[in-house]
């Protein structure tokens, strides 16, 4: 137990120590739409089997979907693994449950954005401005760090339940 | 919004800039403050343990990658204070605007070794930065550079600095802790149709950080042959729950750079500068900045009494001091449905005496902003703005201004649309009306046109601008001595040069054309090519001679400014980016401009006096960062420029090295060398009763401590 304990107590501190360095902006924030999805309950009605994958929809370069796939593959929430996919041209739907819209992309949400409504996708922007239009969870930075804001009425909407712990290190913005 | 933001404003991605207006941010007030708590209470017992537990990350962060940690593994709040490295995002938000825009990052401005802004501007191609004498500076884009030039307009956090005497900056007026920047943004070309007249040549927009970044205490000393002494103290902390604020003072003393024979010249300067910034968040859609400076120069200057070299000159050293403040206030407001406004005011003054002209400036100025998304094509910027220019210039020994004291109202207001008409089509269209005292109403559009498909390495934009420089204060009503000339045993010929009330806008009718790529995933580069077409340019007329009374007898020929000048420029910048190794980037910068300059039809006699058109017409630089080790960096620095057209100095090179070393996470040693190829460099000559000095090989010494 103790030899455990101080195994993790290391595993921690390199962790942490590690954190020290500078990290590129989108392996980050692939690390965070991890944990958005252990913080995220999603309507009973979204999943038809305990192993369906949890789908993270990209809408944006390739290169996003390379970097968000390395960071999840072989890693799983309550059970369920992650698949990502990128959103082929024209595409009005979605079959995710998280969707990332590059901020190059933004125009191009906003012609989907009517298709997506109600579909209950966890959306996620990196936009001024996103989440007051009806994104779920918008990235900002402070300095040089990441932040969040999060539509808490676009999460009722969408039948997404955020956990308090979520929302309480995030920004909430209501519309 | 911040007005140099403006003309780039639809490009970036603004959920990364903070300077953008943005829906911003209160940040989990519980959150923060509890942290900010926790930290202050624990910070005294943190500081020996965070030395050595320093010296233990900085090992571990030798030995791992930091692509290879499974980021991942880290939870919520640990992710929340992870430093981000955001790549993309200037390049994102440059890559489709339809400007030639070059920025100067925080870590050029650290690594390039400089102490003050004008020689931060040596790495931006195509401008040219010539030193005059250790204090004063010849600074231009796109041609006309001289003491004096007036083409260019310079903004610092939204406010500008130029100043309306002679619509030019005085450079040694401006400086801040170089560790403040956040970015310089430098846009080559006329950028009228948002930042108004004399946005001609080039925009020059310094942006400082939010204090949100620059918490904790930071101390700077440095010394050295050239710059004796240099000190910084800044200490930044919480305001309350929801805002942040920081307070510095600064002191540089610069010695005596050398004569012409090589001698210790009399140009040494020294200056102290205090100020403060704070940031709030008021509510999840409102935020406000506050800033303000205080300055106090002391320069010394040698001079001659006439403008042009003459036998009746006398040469003097004169001792003046310039001093000053501005207090600046934004209001970011987010609007429902996600349009942003943005409301701005400052008051700025100034003192100096310069060639014995006392001279107060009062401005102040109210900027009004409103960004807004129409349908899913549209993206509007529009604004009112007003300011007031209160100045007072008294008789001085060699010129005078007529009226010493004016007051000038200027009124303005703009609207540009950037459309975009397909998947990778972007057309903005913009006009700026403005109103100001000489000259009336004036218009300066421009169109632009963006080709950037999406998931494309490649950004082909061009432009067609009109901008206007307004008549100054100098041209409307100067009075200036420019030279003496011996015209027998009893009578001399004195020059003498009036202003023209009567002189109208200078002109410019621009076009350019940009290609911007990622050649490869290491090397990037911005190219732009400029025709420019200006008329109505300042020249001077020879006007009927006049004898007065006296003994010698005086022949008075006066001078009279007037606009008929005009003048064909064309030239191109080039940029690259080349990252070598993740430990080694190299850029190089290269710029070219042919400049024919012509006299109206109806001049005569002394007419088209050149007094703005100095430029080198090749310019070229190579920098290179270079990280020796995690912990040491060496910098290096070649700026080349050549000799002035029809000027007889030679071209010039100069070479920085620059060599740092971290000590634990808090401390940084730094040693720089300046001005490294010859002992001694003529950059400029004279400029305008200014007797140039000789920049001097240099090196300095510093220490940084962040606590």
């Amino acid at each position: 137990m103790l030899k455990r304990l101080r195994f993790a107590a290391l595993a921690g501190l390199t962790l942490v120590l590690a954190l020290q360095g500078q990290f590129d902006e989108y392996h980050v924030k692939a690390a965070f739409l991890y944990n958005f999805a252990k913080f995220v309950e999603w309507p009973p009605q979204t999943f038809k089997t305990p192993q369906d994958p949890i789908v993270i929809g990209v809408l944006g370069p390739s290169s996003l979907r390379k970097t968000l796939e390395e960071a999840v593959s072989g890693k799983a929430v309550e059970g369920r693994k992650f698949a990502v996919r990128e959103l082929e041209d024209g595409a009005l739907r979605c079959d995710c449950q998280i969707l990332f819209v590059a901020s190059s992309e933004r125009r191009r949400f906003r012609s989907m954005a009517g298709g997506l409504r109600g579909t209950a996708i966890l959306t996620v922007g990196e936009t001024p401005g996103f989440a007051a239009e009806g994104g779920v969870i918008n990235f900002k930075f402070e300095g040089d760090r990441l932040r969040f804001e999060i539509n808490v009425d676009a999460a009722e909407q969408e039948g997404l339940r955020i956990s308090s712990k979520l929302l309480s290190l995030s920004q909430v913005v209501r519309k | 919004m911040d007005a140099s933001q403006r003309l780039a404003a639809k490009h970036r991605e603004p959920g990364n800039d903070k300077s953008y207006v943005s829906t911003l941010i209160v940040f989990g007030t519980r959150l923060s403050s509890s942290a900010r708590a926790a930290a202050r209470n624990g910070r005294r017992l943190w500081i020996p343990l965070s030395l050595v537990l320093g010296l233990a990350l900085s090992a571990a962060g030798q030995s791992s990658d930091p692509r290879r940690i499974d980021l991942t593994q880290a939870n919520l709040e640990d992710l929340m204070n992870v430093r981000v490295t955001s790549v993309s995002k200037r390049e994102q938000s440059l890559a489709r605007t339809a400007a030639a825009v070059f920025v100067i990052s925080q870590e050029d401005i650290r690594r390039s070794g400089a102490t003050n802004i004008a020689d931060l501007l040596r790495m931006a191609p195509g401008v040219d930065v010539e030193q005059i004498d250790a204090n004063a500076w010849a600074i231009s884009v796109r041609g006309f550079n001289a003491r004096y030039s007036n083409k260019v307009l310079v903004l610092i956090d939204g406010r500008t600095v130029y100043t309306p005497s002679f619509s030019g900056v005085f450079w040694e007026h401006l400086d801040m802790p170089l560790e403040n920047i956040d970015r310089i943004e430098v846009i080559r070309g006329p950028g009228a149709t948002i930042w108004g007249a004399n946005a001609v040549n080039g925009v020059i927009s310094i942006f400082t950080k939010s204090s949100r970044e620059t918490q904790g205490g930071l101390a700077t000393a440095g010394t050295g042959s050239q710059t004796k002494a240099l000190g910084l103290l800044q200490y930044g902390g919480a305001a309350g729950q929801s805002g942040t604020y920081r307070v510095f003072g600064k002191y540089v003393d610069t010695g005596n750079a050398a004569t012409y024979g090589g001698s210790e010249a009399n140009d040494h300067w020294a200056r102290m500068h205090g100020g403060l910034r704070s940031d709030w968040d008021l509510s999840p859609s409102d935020t406000l900045m506050v800033e303000g400076d205080l300055f106090s120069n002391q320069q010394n200057q040698t001079r001659r009494s006439n403008f042009m070299a003459t036998p009746y000159n006398t040469f003097f050293n004169s001792n003046f001091d310039a001093a000053g403040g501005d207090l600046v206030a934004r209001w970011n407001h987010t609007l429902a449905g996600g349009s942003q406004t943005s409301l701005q005011t400052y008051f700025d003054t100034y003192r100096r005496t310069d060639m014995g002209v006392p001279e107060v400036l009062r401005t102040f100025d109210l900027d009004f902003q409103h960004h807004v998304a129409l349908g899913e094509r549209h993206d509007l910027v529009w604004g009112l703005g007003y300011r007031e220019n209160r100045s007072s210039l008294s008789e001085g020994y060699a010129l005078a201004f007529s009226p010493p004291s004016q007051t000038d109202n200027l009124f303005s207001a703009f609207v540009q649309d950037e459309i975009q008409v397909s998947g990778s089509w972007w057309f903005t269209l913009g006009v700026k009306l403005e109103h100001n005292p000489y000259t009336g109403l004036e218009t300066e559009p421009s169109v632009r046109l963006v080709w950037n498909p999406a998931g494309s390495r490649h950004t082909v934009w061009a432009a067609a601008s009109k901008a206007l420089r307004q008549p100054a204060r100098t041209d409307t009503g100067i009075e200036a001595e420019v030279a003496r000339l011996p015209d027998g045993p009893d009578s001399v010929q004195v020059v003498r040069l009036y202003g023209n009330p009567r002189i109208q806008d200078e002109e410019l009718r621009d076009y350019e054309l940009g290609y911007r790529s990622e050649l490869t995933r290491t090397l990037s580069l911005d190219a732009t090519a400029f025709l420019s077409f200006y008329r109505h340019l300042e020249d001077t007329e020879l006007q009927p001679a006049r004898i007065l009374p006296g003994s010698p007898v005086q022949v008075l020929l006066p001078l009279l400014f007037e606009s008929h000048a005009s003048a064909v420029d064309y030239g191109g910048e080039l940029s690259l980016n080349w990252n070598a190794t993740s430990r080694w980037r190299i850029s190089p910068g290269y710029s070219y401009l042919h400049a024919t300059l012509r006299d109206g039809p109806v001049s005569q006699g002394l007419a088209g006096f050149a007094l703005w058109s100095g430029f080198p017409q090749n310019m070229f630089q190579v920098r290179s960062l270079l990280n020796l080790t995690r912990r040491t960096e060496f910098d290096q620095s070649l700026y080349y420029t050549a000799r002035l057209p029809g000027a007889s100095l030679p071209g010039h090179a100069r070479v920085d090295l620059r060599l740092a070393r971290k000590l634990g996470e808090r401390a940084e040693i730094s040693v720089v060398g300046q001005n490294l190829l010859r002992p001694r460099t003529v950059e400029y000559g004279d400029s305008f009763g200014i007797v140039g000095t000789q920049a001097v090989r240099s090196v300095y010494g510093s220490v940084t401590w962040r606590f």
